[in-house]
């Protein structure tokens, strides 16, 4: 599997956030995407999902093109999206907010996935909880299992450690690694917490005004200096 | 005592048309947060599908059951040929919508002409029920509207359709990103809603004229049902049906129709003055 981002121009109405973005992904690789506030990270993110215009470029899974299909189609052609501020839904249990995450499946299958229960075993206790009453990193992990219970081949993550206490920021990432380990998962990650891109990333992308600027693999991952860097710039 | 029941009666029966033609409303405003300014004509609709039925020598009870099917009908058409082209532009919806309600109120008086049509009732008699004789058929009416309330409920929280319904409702954007296909429940909601005001139209067709505008007052009204009950929720279109359907019939057993209706207004505008979420909050 390889997911392919290629020329990507989008934005909101006539305003255009993303000029000119290339990347691609392999399955089982976790790569991160720095960059300060306002550079467009999310903005990638949401227009990879269907939510924004795109003006040129093209989105692809292997051969399958996800340009301008509709988001409902591009999350049933593999893509999970954890959105930053995590958007689960806070009138729904947290057994149907799981529920409602199994609706990408190409297969029409409702069950929660086993593995899902077990990455996050809190859920599993709070099934019939409200997802609004959760805390911030229970609700964080909800968002992410949502994403996992439609089986996906891409997982887009934004900024899932904002808010969450350290604790919690590790056990995110182990379970990250564990996932990728188990699976054919490729994940993207945006994210500004150092420790978890040190945790988890095998290679990094860095964002500034809409427009990839740098990339680096795992050497540069050693040069803990130089990733801070790009995030405070 | 006896009045008191009466009045009770009354009021049930009159909530219990608003609680069905509001819940219409409510599901296309609490989904896709516009207004079918054409949802009274959809009340017109059913209540000469019933006239139709008549005239063709059909019954009541046939009419009952196709009129949420030529409600359903009418709204797929409205959504597809209209409502989905403006979904983000509000203001273009309630011009189109009023324009479809004109074009709708002409077509069944080109049709049907403008004199009234009297629907004999479908059910004679009348019942005792707690210590007064009441007509048969407005007992009927009541329970009907009940049942219709309590099997939406039970759809809304216990299928699947309605897990994506309200998960729509909570984020139409991260529904869409969960695989859910949303303009499929937006056709699906908007008929829905069309056919409960449908089903509104033939149950009030019996207890007076049908004229062409019959469905014109309950635009205003289960609008007023909607947002002093509560948008959102099925209880809240119950408690909102229950205060404007009693209020009315209180006022009208004592002061002119039109005023009456004038108070219910201004009453409605003051609860929302003080209570901007409705009674039943989301
Ligand atoms: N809904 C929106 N409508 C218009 N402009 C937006 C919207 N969301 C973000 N932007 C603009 O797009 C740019 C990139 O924002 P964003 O993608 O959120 O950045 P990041 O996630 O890197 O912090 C910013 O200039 C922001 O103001
Ligand atoms: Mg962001």
């Amino acid at each position: 599997m390889q997911f392919k981002v290629s020329n990507l121009c989008a934005g909101y109405g006539h305003v255009q956030v993303l000029n000119q973005v290339a990347l691609s992904m392999d399955k089982k690789e976790i790569l991160v995407i720095l960059g300060r506030n306002g550079m467009g990270k999310t903005t990638l993110m949401r227009t990879i999902m269907g939510s924004c215009n795109i003006t040129a470029g093209r989105v692809c899974i292997d051969d399958q093109e996800l340009t301008r299909l509709q988001s409902f189609e591009i999350a049933r052609a593999g893509i999970a999206y954890v959105p930053q501020g995590r958007r689960i839904f806070p009138k729904l249990t947290v057994k149907e907010n799981l529920i409602v995450g199994t609706r990408s499946r190409v297969d029409g299958k409702t069950e929660i996935p086993e593995e899902v229960w077990s990455y996050f075993p809190i859920l599993h206790d709070r099934q019939g909880q409200l997802g609004g009453t959760l805390s911030g990193g229970q609700q964080q992990q909800l968002a992410i299992a949502r994403a996992l219970c439609g089986n996906p081949r891409i997982l887009l993550l934004d900024e899932p450690s904002e808010g969450i206490q350290p604790n919690l920021v590790q056990l995110l990432g182990r379970i990250l690694l564990q996932i990728v380990k188990e699976t054919d998962l490729a994940v993207l990650l945006v994210e500004q917490n150092l420790d978890l891109i040190l945790q988890t990333a095998s290679r990094y992308l860095v964002m500034e005004k809409g427009t990839i600027l740098h990339a680096g693999g795992p050497e540069e991952l050693k040069d803990e200096k130089k990733i801070g860097a790009f995030l405070t710039i | 005592m006896e009045g008191i029941t009466y009045l009770f009666l009354n009021a049930m029966t009159v909530a219990s048309i608003l609680m069905v033609v509001g819940l219409g409303l409510a599901i296309i405003y609490g989904l896709m947060e516009l207004i079918n300014f054409a949802h009274g004509e959809f009340v017109t609709i059913g209540a000469y599908t019933l006239v139709a039925a008549d005239l063709l020598g059909g019954s009541f009870w046939m009419a009952l059951l196709c009129a949420p099917i030529v409600g359903a009908l009418f709204g797929i058409l409205m959504e597809r040929v209209l409502i989905r082209y403006l979904y983000d532009r509000p203001l273009a919806v309630i011009l189109a919508t009023w324009g479809v309600s004109l074009i709708i109120r002409q077509g069944i008086q080109l049709t049907f002409g403008a004199k009234g049509f009297g629907v004999s009732d479908p059910l004679v008699g009348t019942m005792s029920i707690v210590g007064v004789e009441y007509p048969v058929y407005r007992l009927f009416l009541i329970v009907t509207a009940l049942s219709i309330m309590a099997t939406c409920y039970l759809i809304i929280r216990y299928t699947r359709f309605g897990l994506d319904v309200r998960t729509v409702i909570q984020d139409r954007e991260m529904a869409a990103c969960m695989g859910i296909n949303t303009r499929r429940i937006n056709l699906m909601a908007f008929s829905a809603g069309s056919a409960l005001a449908a089903i509104g139209g033939v149950l009030i067709a019996p207890l007076g004229n049908v004229l062409p505008h019959l469905g014109l007052g309950y635009l205003a009204k289960s609008f007023f049902v909607v947002i002093v009950g509560g948008v959102g929720n099925i209880a809240g279109v119950a408690a909102g049906s229950c205060l404007i359907g009693g209020l009315e019939t209180f006022f009208n057993y004592h002061i002119p129709v039109s005023l009456s209706q004038a108070l219910v207004l201004i009453l409605a505008i003051v609860i929302v003055r003080y209570r901007p979420q409705g009674i039943i909050p989301k």
